[in-house]
């Protein structure tokens, strides 16, 4: 190859940063290339960027350099859409397609790991998406569904089994706080995105839910991840367990609850704790001066 | 009979890239594979499915760990914590070797996870040949790099292709992985010929195969890794037996992914091309 080719190059370093701020420019590389950022680091623009990017027998630079855009728009939507394919069908095919262009926008991937790259959807919903229609329920069911991702890679962790939990004397239980599994996560949600989430899995025709409390959990079993809708009394113990409560106090919360009767729940409560270790969420358990 | 490699690294056979798909049959069939590819950073950040069934299979079978995210021609300054990430994976599934590609996927702190290429030139070299050397001495190990399938060129390289491939290896002391469906859909988009990139390739570094199929768009080619071998590859492949002898093969599917034994049985046409050069499988 000529030397005068050569000399038509650009440090390394400067080809990178503009190369990737032309083929990641939100409105395609021909904005990209007469976009202040990128002429500010390579003075070539679309009337000449042969002067960087060679074209092909059948291809012209600009051809070229898109092939690149394209690829990396496509493979960050398809990531999206995997992640959040509930929202991608509450939002629908044309309006998914702008909200997955302004999300790669706003919150390019910074992670080795395409699996961190959703990270930021559900609060991008909830806070940078306001003309977004339906935005309160999306970015709940983008929490539900980020929730599924996260508890399928969570650390694994030894729960403790049901026979160790009951093993523990009665009078430690009112001061025991449990430690619950990397792979446990808990909702207390405005609307049924639970419910909304199953139909739109099992192809029921479903609408976008309606303001509708509704609590739940994911947990991870055998390496499959379910969720589970949960009634307000063991929502109320399992969060205030989370939140560092002791048994007694989660109780009593529970027992708090309008229409709750204290006796009702006693003879209820230890079966939920069976019923929770059995499906493993205490990793731990802390009881008084342990 | 062939080139033998120089770190003595085995001729695997032939070998399927594992994919997600197909981890209840493998795990039920215990299917006669010769050995595994991974996708190493599909197990990098997980504690999940994928690494249960990864440890299950490479308790049977040999894994190369192949990767998508080292980002070696990067200006930014290498990810340690990526790489000691990738460092305890190859221990764990006991990887008889590990690699990526010649390419960049991101800069400043940005991953487009992308294969993007870099211009082939002196400035490039050196810079890309630094960090192979750091990263080979933190690995303890030969990287195996892969030339990318490319779709534009850089009005600044000085050389082609295979000229840098070469001397990249050969200063840095790299290993190679040779993906002929690479070459082939490179050679559609900057109309170059196979054969004259293929005899230039240092064999006695060249470790693995790669097969694929590709998407032939008529005036370029894309490497989508979503059907059979053409058969413009399998005559790289079988030029590549010829100068090199037996290599470890493997056959990448990722896109409409059909039956393991559909992808098992088309990594094993390659077997023929064996036979024709004497080479045993």
């Amino acid at each position: 190859m000529s030397k005068a080719r050569a000399q038509a190059g650009f440090d390394l370093a400067t080809t990178q940063r503009w190369v990737h701020s032309v083929i990641t420019h939100p409105g395609g590389i021909h904005e990209g290339l007469a976009s202040d950022e990128s002429r500010a680091l390579v003075n070539v623009g679309n009337e000449d960027l042969e002067k960087a990017i060679l074209p092909s027998k059948n291809l012209s630079a600009h051809e070229r350099i898109e092939i690149y855009s394209n690829m990396i728009v496509w493979r960050l939507i398809e990531c999206l859409a995997g992640d959040y394919s509930t929202v991608q069908h509450a939002v629908g095919e044309d309006a998914w397609d702008a909200l997955a262009r302004a999300y790669i926008a706003a919150h390019p991937s910074e992670h080795y790991s395409l699996n961190c790259f959703g990270a930021h959807f559900p609060s991008f919903l909830r806070d940078e998406a306001p003309e977004l229609k339906n935005r309160h329920v999306l970015a709940e069911l983008a929490d539900l569904e980020w929730a599924l991702q996260e508890v399928f890679d969570a650390p694994r962790m030894e729960p403790l089994s049901r026979v160790q939990l009951m093993a523990f004397p009665q009078d430690l239980w009112p001061e025991m706080r449990m430690k619950f599994v990397p792979a446990f996560r808990l909702f207390a949600f405005k609307y049924p995105v639970n419910a909304y989430l199953q139909a739109v899995r099992e192809e029921r025709k479903v609408r976008i839910p309606r303001l509708r409390a509704s609590y739940v959990f994911v947990r991870r079993e055998n390496f499959r991840v379910y969720r589970e809708d949960l009634d307000l009394p063991r929502y109320t113990i399992l969060s205030t367990l989370r939140q560092g409560g002791s048994v007694g106090d989660a109780i009593e919360a529970a027992a708090g609850l309008p229409g709750v009767k204290f006796e009702t729940l006693g003879k209820k409560v230890g079966g939920w704790f069976q019923d929770w270790a059995g499906m493993g969420l205490f990793e731990s358990v802390e009881t008084r001066g342990a | 009979m062939g080139i033998p490699n120089r770190w003595n690294l085995p001729d695997l056979g032939f070998g399927v890239g594992l994919r997600t798909v197909h981890y209840p049959h493998i795990t039920t069939e215990w299917p006669k594979v010769d050995w595994f590819e991974i996708l190493s950073e599909n197990y990098m950040n997980t504690e999940g499915r994928p690494l249960y069934y990864l440890d299950m299979i490479a308790e049977r079978y040999p894994i190369v760990m192949h990767g998508v995210s080292m980002s070696i021609g990067s200006t930014d300054p290498i990810d340690w914590e990526y790489m000691k990430a990738l460092k305890a994976l190859a221990a764990r599934v006991k990887a008889v070797w590990m690699g990526d590609h010649v390419c960049w996927t991101g800069v400043a702190g940005r991953n487009t996870h992308d294969l993007l290429p870099i211009p082939y030139n002196e400035p490039s070299l050196k810079h890309l040949v630094e960090r192979i050397r750091a990263i080979q001495d933190f690995m303890e190990r030969p990287l195996v790099l892969e030339n990318p399938s490319t779709y534009m060129t850089f009005a600044s390289s000085t050389m082609t292709e295979e000229e840098f491939i070469l001397r990249m290896a050969e200063e840095a002391d790299c290993a190679l992985l040779l993906d002929v469906n690479n070459v082939y859909v490179s050679s559609r988009n900057h109309d170059f010929a196979c054969e004259t990139y293929l005899d230039r390739i240092p064999y006695d570094r060249v470790v693995q195969i790669h097969l694929a199929g590709h998407t032939d768009k008529g005036t370029h080619c894309i490497d989508t890794h979503d059907g059979p071998v053409i058969d413009p590859v399998w005559a790289n492949y079988a030029r590549v037996m010829e100068q090199a002898g037996g290599r470890a093969t493997l056959l990448e599917w990722d896109d409409k992914i059909p039956t393991f034994e559909e992808v098992h049985a088309e990594v094993l046409r390659a077997k023929k091309f064996r036979a024709q050069i004497g080479v045993g499988v």
